[in-house]
């Protein structure tokens, strides 16, 4: 400021100077006395500049000190902050559910109606009278995963899953049960720190889904159909069971235009109770069971990526009960073989898994007799999908909002069962006559991240009628979230 | 609703064989641009380039609204990968690469044309846990760094080890997204990555070994590209697109917007005062230039060569071919900023 006045009182004085004034009288007489007056000018005009120029200056350091920070204004941040903090610990300590390691609570939900044009007597439980449609909640899991041991250099975690899931109790009664359904820790032996070139190989102890097929891997939110394939859930795929499982790939194919990673060789082997959910092992045998799958090495550009074929096996025995609750079999067979094709290349996708089953069972109710029932079972799908849901570019896009790509993927299914292609067991009516073929079409809508309504019309069609058994059309909706 | 019943509808109209898809017409109904990058916690906005300025200013809508033509963003957190997945699924028209998703993607045979640059140097910054002892690369020899496979950051590593003597084979170098490897320098199961130091000096918890500002071969330069297909069928819209473009890196390398783009970049949740050290002496107009001049050319030849040489490709990607100027020719012709930037020869030097 005081730089400022200095220069202005300069400047004044200049102008007011009496010589420049008596320079310009004599001007027009004198011609030095012109240059002298223009070199004058000059100088006035440099120091009007200069002038300008400290001028603006201090405008900039006035405002630059108006803008700067005083003690008040970090105090009032200061308590702010405080404030924030002690928020944050009072929310932590009275709202926060917490647990001794990080955790996931999940769950899945389904609510469905169906209705078919055939009166039935099956279900839990089975009608009083004739039923035609029913609403129904087929499922409703709550689970949490974690891990148990985080290694932030290699990646080799111990991880946690743990899941209940309500069933219906078979007494008729309005009550239902919580059954176990995942209980296992899982460890990484093998480094996933290591980007996507890695191999991986993790074992898995406790209760949990057998890596058989493409469909009975595949978790309750992630099955494509309302109804499940036929075959596996008539064999006891579907079923959790007990024991200790190695799963594990070799040499993938990373394209790293997309990270796109292609195991060339999938595989998994375990060893089971081969007694299904929630029980100790119901004899000395245990079961086996395994699978391998190779997948095409493409880019991720190619319309070839993400085509697998898959084989697996279930090697198990069970017991044979007799008339009497007497025993036939200890150890009798119970085989199942399958084979799949994979390929998924949005919008399009096709499965395609077959089975073979081969189960000892009492020949008649009342027989000391054992034999063989060899069934087997194919199921088709194809899919197209509307909308972006299973692109993950597309789908983790940032965004502000809970808007989610709304996606219809359309689907037609063929699904065949033969429960015994042998000569007829107690039970199961021998040469194919309890055969089944469905046909279904259907659709799911994913309208939000983790929910959709899938509707779907399936055509049972048994290739020998019998009064108890026929050919009917059933329309089924459901709505599934999952959180 | 009527996004209901057109997601609802178009199935069975599809199935029934009806034209939905429209009659042919001389503009697009949306413009969909890829960019690899997204804001702090997932949000939708970015900041450091002039393209960010673009969207952060409306200018594109501004363009566009009068035809209609619908902008549609994509900021993908998941980088430059997500945006080739997208690409490759026909879900967007324009796409925004560092080196080397773009070229892992173009090795694979995606189809573009580079038309711009959007921004070249920059700061680099090598973060060691806040107790080490380093002075040196040299003296992490032998022990753990991280690095995001697969990402742009791989090639910087590469770089930086090869100019001080080293290579990948002197430490244990595992893969870490980016949240993992600063949680990883906090706890001190790393020795060291790159990242940006300011949120982990401001806890304390880290420090900069290594600072490198404006190096013209370390960090590369940002891409914008067009599909081939969608070039082909609108080279009109590309053509004011990248008009709108030229016109926003010109008013972003004006020193007088250099607040007001600290200001915009905020937005995407990085804080204003890191825009500022991290800009702080940067020239704007070399920075924010759009040119494909020579540097960008040897860089992106050389980038490809050390793609082939890590085995990050299987399949060489010519240059010369995939370069489309004309868009950017007639864009600097029209605007009259013929000479406004100063192009660069092959070594980052300027040319005049």
């Amino acid at each position: 400021m005081i730089r400022k006045t200095m220069i202005a009182v300069a400047v004044s004085s200049l102008l007011a100077s009496p010589s420049v004034f008596a320079d310009n009288t004599a001007r027009s007489r004198a011609p030095d006395a012109d240059a002298r007056a223009q070199d004058l000018r000059r100088q006035i005009e440099t120091l009007q500049q200069t002038l300008d120029t400290l001028q603006k200056q201090v405008e900039t350091l006035q405002q630059e000190s108006n803008e700067k920070a005083t003690t008040s204004d970090v105090d009032g941040v200061r308590t702010d902050l405080e404030n924030y903090k002690y928020d944050q610990e009072r929310q932590y300590e009275r709202k926060n559910a917490k647990s001794m390691r990080d955790t996931t609570v999940y769950g899945t939900v389904q609510v469905r109606y169906s209705a078919q044009n055939r009166e039935t007597n099956s279900g839990n439980p089975a009608p009083n009278g004739v039923r035609y449609n029913t609403f129904d909640v087929p499922t409703a899991l709550l689970g949490v995963r974690g891990n148990l041991y985080k290694d932030y250099v290699e990646g080799k975690n111990l991880e946690y899953q743990f899941s209940l899931s309500y069933g219906k109790r078979a007494d008729g009664s309005n009550n239902a049960n919580f059954n176990l359904q995942d209980a296992f820790v899982r460890y990484n032996f093998l480094p996933t720190t290591d980007g996507l070139e890695g191999n991986r190989l993790t074992a898995t102890l406790g209760q949990q889904l057998l890596p058989f097929g493409i469909e009975a891997q595949a978790a309750e939110d992630l099955r494509p159909t309302i109804n499940l394939a036929t075959a596996p859930s008539q064999l006891g795929l579907f079923n959790r069971q007990v024991g200790l499982v190695f799963r594990g790939d070799l040499h993938p194919f990373v394209d790293y235009a997309a990270n796109y990673r292609a195991p060339l060789f999938e595989y998994a082997l375990g060893v089971i109770n081969g007694s299904y959910s929630n029980k100790l092992d119901n004899n000395n045998g245990k079961a086996v069971v395994g699978r391998g799958a190779f997948t095409l090495p493409v880019d991720y550009a190619s319309w070839l990526r993400e085509l697998k074929i898959g084989a697996s096996f279930y090697k198990g025995s069970k017991v044979v009960a007799g008339t009497s609750s007497t025993n036939l079999e200890s150890h009798g067979r119970n085989d199942i073989y399958g084979f799949d094709i994979y390929y998924n290349h949005a919008p399009y996708g096709v499965t395609y898994e077959y089975w073979q089953g081969r189960t000892d069972y009492a020949v008649a109710a009342d027989s000391t007799q054992t034999r063989e029932a060899r069934s087997d079972g194919h199921t088709l799908t194809l899919f197209y999908t509307f909308g972006d849901q299973f692109f993950n570019s597309v789908k983790s896009a940032a965004k502000f909002d809970d808007s989610w790509p709304q996606s219809i993927q359309t689907f037609y299914r063929f699904d065949a069962f033969n429960p015994n292609r042998n000569r007829a067991v107690s039970g199961i009516r021998g040469k194919g006559l309890d055969a089944q073929h469905v046909h279904t079409l259907g659709f799911n809508w994913f309208f939000a991240e983790t929910t959709k309504l899938q509707f779907g019309i399936n055509r049972y069609r048994y290739l020998h009628e019998t009064d108890a058994r026929k050919d009917y059309t059933e329309v089924q909706t459901q709505l599934q979230y999952t959180f | 609703m009527k996004k209901f019943l057109r997601t609802l509808l178009l199935p069975l109209a599809v199935l029934a064989g009806l034209p939905v898809a429209g009659f042919a017409q001389d503009n697009p109904a949306e413009i969909r641009l890829g960019i690899s990058s997204a804001g702090v916690g997932g949000k939708p906005k970015t900041g450091s380039t002039y393209l960010a300025n673009v969207h952060l200013r409306g200018l594109l809508e501004n363009e566009f609204a009068k035809d209609g033509i619908k902008i549609v963003w994509y900021f993908f957190p998941a980088a430059g990968p997500a945006t080739n997945e997208a690409f490759s699924n026909k879900k967007i028209d324009f796409g925004h690469h560092g080196d080397l998703p773009m070229i892992v993607g173009r090795s694979t045979g995606l189809k573009h044309k580079i038309i711009l640059v959007i921004s070249r140097f920059g700061p680099l910054y090598f973060v060691v846990p806040a107790a080490s002892q380093a002075k040196t690369l040299a003296d992490l020899k032998g022990k753990t760094i991280s690095n995001f496979k697969g990402t742009n950051q791989q090639l910087f590593l590469a770089r930086l080890l090869r100019r001080n003597g080293l290579t990948e084979k002197d430490f244990r170098i595992i893969s870490q997204d980016g949240y993992a490897s600063r949680t990883s320098l906090a706890t001190g199961d790393i020795d060291g990555t790159i990242t940006t130091p300011w949120s982990l000096e401001s806890r304390g918890v880290a420090k900069r070994l290594i600072e490198l500002r404006d190096d013209k071969f370390i960090t590369t330069p940002s891409t914008l590209w067009v599909g081939e297909e969608f070039e082909k069928k609108y080279p009109h819209i590309v053509q004011r697109l990248v008009n709108v473009f030229v016109k926003a890196a010109q008013w972003s390398s004006e020193e007088e917007n250099r607040e007001t783009q600290y200001k915009l970049w905020a937005q995407s949740g990085n804080a204003y005062e890191d825009y500022k050290h991290d800009w702080e002496g940067s020239n704007l107009k070399v920075r924010h230039s759009p040119l494909i001049d020579d540097y960008y050319i040897n860089i992106t030849k050389k980038a490809v060569a050390e793609s082939l040489e890590f085995k990050l490709i299987r399949r060489d990607v010519t240059v010369d071919d995939w370069i489309e100027p004309k868009y950017l020719t007639t864009a600097l012709k029209e605007l009259g900023l013929e000479n406004y930037w100063t192009p660069l020869d092959k070594d980052g030097n300027p040319v005049r």
